[in-house]
């Protein structure tokens, strides 16, 4: 397995990636303080980054590493389960889509549309009105049933494609039931896409988290996400930077990695 | 030309009926009653509950509500807003046009921009300062939209004092053209704002079209021809706008979610900061109206962006 992967990635992209993972695993257990503890609220709020506070303490005097670290697991973890389920919907959707064809295609399509056509942050926003602020497993739930639509059209072109190619057409002429087919043929075959539209949904939804935390919709204070750290510093970003560049950072820092695996994915499977 | 157009035109109209369909789905998945929980359900007596829930029809099987639900988005009722205590069609309709002009000089702004430029990067695409310049429309297109609004806009006008960084005009500020100037100064933060993300990813699709396209046999053919790199490039670009013109009506999706995040930060009186206050206001029936208006005007937009698609290039007309 990484003997294949190191081939496919250099060895800076697996090294980011391995730390992102470490950081979601272990970050609880490097933080120096309780990430929701307010130290002292009369003389540690709002202090800069200093040797006791490296990244600074917040306006409850709460220690900005110490939330950075936990925050981790709950951006990254809602954006994981969050397109984790985008990808199970989508390709339920773009498979059955293909595999039925006829109306049911264009309904499921059709559907797909019009779900694309809502703007997904108005939608979130509904949500949160009917049902108040979510906790963080629903706000994964919701963040990936609204994020499904691109992998379905993805998944839906490339079964197309793949039922177009002579194995699969053998494999339907030997009477290879459509259970099957799907576990054994289709799905094989659409590993690189699905990667591609993984990665994808991902890279939405750390931003989409972190935009509804700074609403004030997102992970639920006092639990540390990089969104609602940001969302700490108000409209002082400017004189607050230490609230605000080290979780931007890490932001920024997930989404370009995202994409790149995506990049590096589909350049691999046109290059097979 | 009139079969593909008419196909087009119901599958638009399908997807109006399916968008509505969801949006009714979304209104009846919501737990209880729409109008009365939390404080106010405690005050109620259960027989005025039951009354409400006549009142607003909430007692009809399901498939009745739908059909009246349709009945009235139809005659452009879209209920009663609670926290405004207006119908909800009165209040979107006082906050759109704000919004619609935000995002038109936004749109206007960032493919005015991301165009030329995407097109300058593709042709020149192993020039270093395209690959720089390419380099930060993927960086801009990794930063949230609020975090981009914050640091590349908001900090830099605080820091200069430039422009207002709130509001749409002057309050008690000039009237006629001295009036139009100054909503023209409080519409520029926002504007860019919402531009910036859409100008790189404009750009960048721009880039990759003009790329692919500079190779093909036609553009050689113009050169070959004696025309000079100017004439190549123009009927490059031309083909290269597909791509480009069939992004235009998805961005218009996700500039409506955008809308709400720069209307909060900028404090611009349109229906994104509405919803907004009407989320926590944790007003139902006005949410839920302004996603059906937005998603109904999405599907709109993405029509008009087909119909200038077709109009580009010949060859999609036989497609489909």
């Amino acid at each position: 397995m990484s003997g294949r992967s190191g081939r496919r990635f250099d060895r800076g992209t697996l090294l980011t990636v391995g730390g992102i993972v470490v950081l979601a695993l272990a970050g609880p257990a490097l933080a120096p303080y309780a990430p929701t503890e307010a130290l002292d609220p009369q003389r540690l709020a709002w202090q800069p980054p200093s040797g006791a506070h490296l990244f600074g303490t917040d306006g409850f005097s709460r220690d900005v590493l110490s939330r950075f670290l936990a925050g981790a697991r709950h951006t990254l973890g809602v954006a994981l389960l969050a397109s984790g389920v985008a990808l199970l919907l989508g390709t339920a959707v773009g498979l059955g889509a293909a595999l039925t064809g006829g109306w049911r295609e264009s309904l499921l399509m059709r559907c797909t549309d019009a779900l694309l056509a809502m703007p997904r942050l108005l939608v979130l926003l509904l949500v949160v009105t009917g049902t108040g602020a979510l906790r963080l497993d629903a706000l994964a739930l919701v963040l990936g049933a609204t994020g499904w639509m691109t992998t379905a059209r993805l998944v839906r072109q490339e079964t197309r494609r793949l039922l177009a190619t002579d194995a699969l057409r053998g494999a339907i002429v030997l009477g290879v039931p459509p259970a099957r087919l799907v576990t054994h043929h289709l799905l094989p075959a659409l590993a690189p896409t699905l990667a591609v539209a993984a990665t994808g949904a991902f890279a939405s939804a750390v931003p989409l988290e972190s935009g509804l935390s700074y609403l004030g919709l997102g992970v639920p204070t006092p639990l540390p996400s990089w969104g609602n750290i940001i969302a700490e510093a108000e409209s002082d970003l400017l004189r607050r930077w230490w609230v605000v560049v080290f979780p931007t950072a890490a932001i920024i820092g997930t989404v370009l990695l995202a994409n790149r695996v995506a990049d590096r994915v589909a350049s691999q499977g046109s290059d097979s | 030309m009139g079969r593909a157009l008419r196909a087009r035109l119901g599958h638009g109209a399908i997807v109006i009926v399916l968008v509505v369909s969801a949006c009714f789905t979304l209104i009846r998945l919501a737990p209880g009653d729409p109008f009365f929980r939390d404080l106010d359900a405690a005050r109620l007596s259960a027989d005025q509950r039951a009354a409400q829930r006549a009142a607003f029809g909430y007692d009809r099987p399901i498939p009745e509500q739908f059909v009246r639900y349709v009945g009235q988005v139809a005659r452009g009722e879209l209920g009663w807003s609670h926290s405004r205590s207006q119908p909800v069609a009165a209040a979107l309709a006082a906050t759109l046009p704000a919004t619609l002009l935000l995002i038109a000089v936004a749109t206007l702004l960032a493919f005015s921009v991301g165009i030329p430029l995407g097109a300058w990067m593709g042709w020149r695409a192993e020039e270093p300062l395209a690959r720089a310049v390419d380099r930060v429309a993927v960086l801009v297109l990794a930063v949230p939209e609020y975090l981009l609004a914050l640091l590349a806009v908001m900090g830099p006008a605080l820091a200069w004092g430039l422009f207002p960084i709130g509001g749409m005009r002057t309050e008690f500020g000039p009237r006629g053209f001295a009036g139009l100037l100054d909503v023209a100064h409080h519409l520029t933060l926002p504007a860019l704002a919402l531009a910036l993300p859409v100008a790189a990813m404009t750009a960048r699709l721009q880039r990759a079209a003009m790329r692919a396209t500079r190779d093909h046999a036609f553009v050689r053919t113009s050169r070959a021809k004696g025309g000079d790199d100017r004439l190549a490039r123009r009927h490059a670009l031309r083909a290269a706008l597909v791509p480009v013109l069939s992004y235009a009506g998805v961005h218009l999706a996700v500039a409506v979610s955008g809308v709400v995040v720069i209307e909060r930060i900028f404090a611009w009186p349109g229906m994104g900061r509405l919803l907004f206050e009407g989320v926590l206001a944790r007003d139902y029936p006005l949410v839920a109206g302004g996603v059906l208006v937005a998603s109904v005007g999405t599907v709109l937009g993405t029509l008009v962006a087909d119909l200038a698609l077709r109009w580009a290039d010949p060859r999609q007309q036989e497609l489909r």
